[in-house]
């Protein structure tokens, strides 16, 4: 026998628990950074307010796989923390912004005028929301505008304030600038007529304007 | 050496990492969606509608609620036969649809594709013995759990009286 590998191979036992402690160590450091890696990218794909679809119109953004059994894993799972139990296309069409139509993200410090007119669909409303995805406490307990509430112009046109006071006429809820993140509106498009389902990007849909800014 | 064996470790730790994601993504649908079914079944048990308020600033049964839709929510469990579901539907626009257990749509009707002013369906899972069933209008859910919901639109605070009414006659029952 070769002495230098006897000598090799008989390994204090101190240094044998050493050996498995790092072992043990290494192990667990790379499944807590798996774990964290994993679910951290997990997170930042699928975390609240990304779920904004494929589809742009302006400010607005909508998915045609929503609901369907066609959407791929990332959709559903955005789906299923932003829009859980949405319809599918021909039922409903769903478009979100989170910028005004010149691009620029929403601001509660800033007050912005929406402008329409009819839309494509055999009931419409758009309604906003705050950062956690529900509906903005307001004294007057108004929510949303919609084709049955909007006060029109004689020409079909209508408008809308947005902002965090109430405003005379047609209003939606900014919520307090001081809330944490800035708030999202939801067009939502009842039974779309099949234009609106096969053009969705090349539909007439509100303009959103930004006005003044405190 | 050492590079070689940090190499290796990075290696694992990235298809680790990919592991995790893949299967947190294709798990949180369902996971989500049991976490929703069982606060609705403790509200009111399984197969049966329960009728909400329109949604306010303190409606936290679902994100992103339509403030001017009444919904009806039933959780179904169709491991013990198929259920005869009936909803009367109501002006402006109805739907009814039913939710399969990774969130899919499977099944969505309104008032004007209803054909009659109530739905009248019998609704069956993928185990469901179709025997008896001749004749009736059978929707088959991909799951034998599942959510069926309602949305009602309410025009106007008027209207709430007469819809909410209309549909508290809505039911899903064994047939």
């Amino acid at each position: 026998m070769d002495p230098s590998t006897d000598v090799e191979s008989r390994v204090s036992p101190r240094a044998g628990w050493r050996r498995l402690a790092l072992a043990v160590a290494r192990v667990g450091a790379g499944v807590v950074s798996a774990l964290a890696l994993g679910l951290g990218s997990l997170y930042f794909a699928v975390r609240p307010g990304v779920a904004r679809g494929e589809v742009t119109n302006g400010p607005w953004h909508t998915s045609l796989v929503v609901g369907s059994a066609s959407a791929d894993l990332y959709t559903r799972a955005r789906v299923s923390l932003d829009l859980l139990l949405s319809l599918n296309t021909t039922e409903m069409l769903y478009f979100t912004a989170v910028s005004d139509s010149e691009g620029r993200p929403f601001d509660a410090r800033c007050a912005y005028r929406i402008e329409g007119g009819e839309l494509p669909a055999r009931w419409w409303s758009v309604t906003s929301y705050g950062r956690n995805g529900f509906l903005i406490p307001n004294e007057a307990g108004l929510y949303s505008v919609s084709q049955s509430s909007i006060v029109r112009a004689v020409d079909g046109s209508w408008r809308a304030q947005l902002s965090c006071d109430r405003q005379p006429g047609n209003w939606l809820p900014a919520g307090r600038p001081s809330a944490a993140g800035p708030f999202t509106l939801t067009l939502r498009l009842f039974d779309p007529q099949p234009v609106a389902i096969e053009s969705p990007s090349s539909i007439d849909l509100p303009r959103i304007v930004r006005e003044a800014c405190s | 050496m050492r590079t070689t064996r940090w190499l290796y470790f990075a290696l694992w730790v990235s298809l680790g990492a990919a592991f995790v994601h893949l299967v947190g993504l294709a798990a949180l649908p369902y996971l989500v969606m049991e976490r929703f079914m069982l606060g609705q079944s403790n509200i009111a048990g399984g197969n049966v509608f329960v009728h909400y308020d329109l949604p306010t600033a303190t409606w936290h049964e679902l994100k992103r609620p339509s403030p001017d839709v009444a919904y009806s929510i039933a959780v179904f469990d169709l491991s013990e036969g198929p259920l005869h579901v009936v909803v009367p539907m109501t002006a402006p626009y109805t739907s009814l649809a039913g939710y399969a257990r990774n969130t899919d749509t499977f099944f969505a009707v309104n008032d004007r594709t209803a054909g009659g002013p109530v739905v009248d369906r019998v609704l069956v899972g993928p185990r469901t013995p179709r025997n008896g069933l001749e004749g009736q209008q059978l929707v088959e859910s991909p799951t034998d759990v599942g959510v069926l919901m309602v949305r009602r639109v309410v025009p106007s605070e008027a209207a709430f009286e007469s819809i909410d009414t209309a549909r508290r006659r809505a039911r899903v029952e064994f047939p």
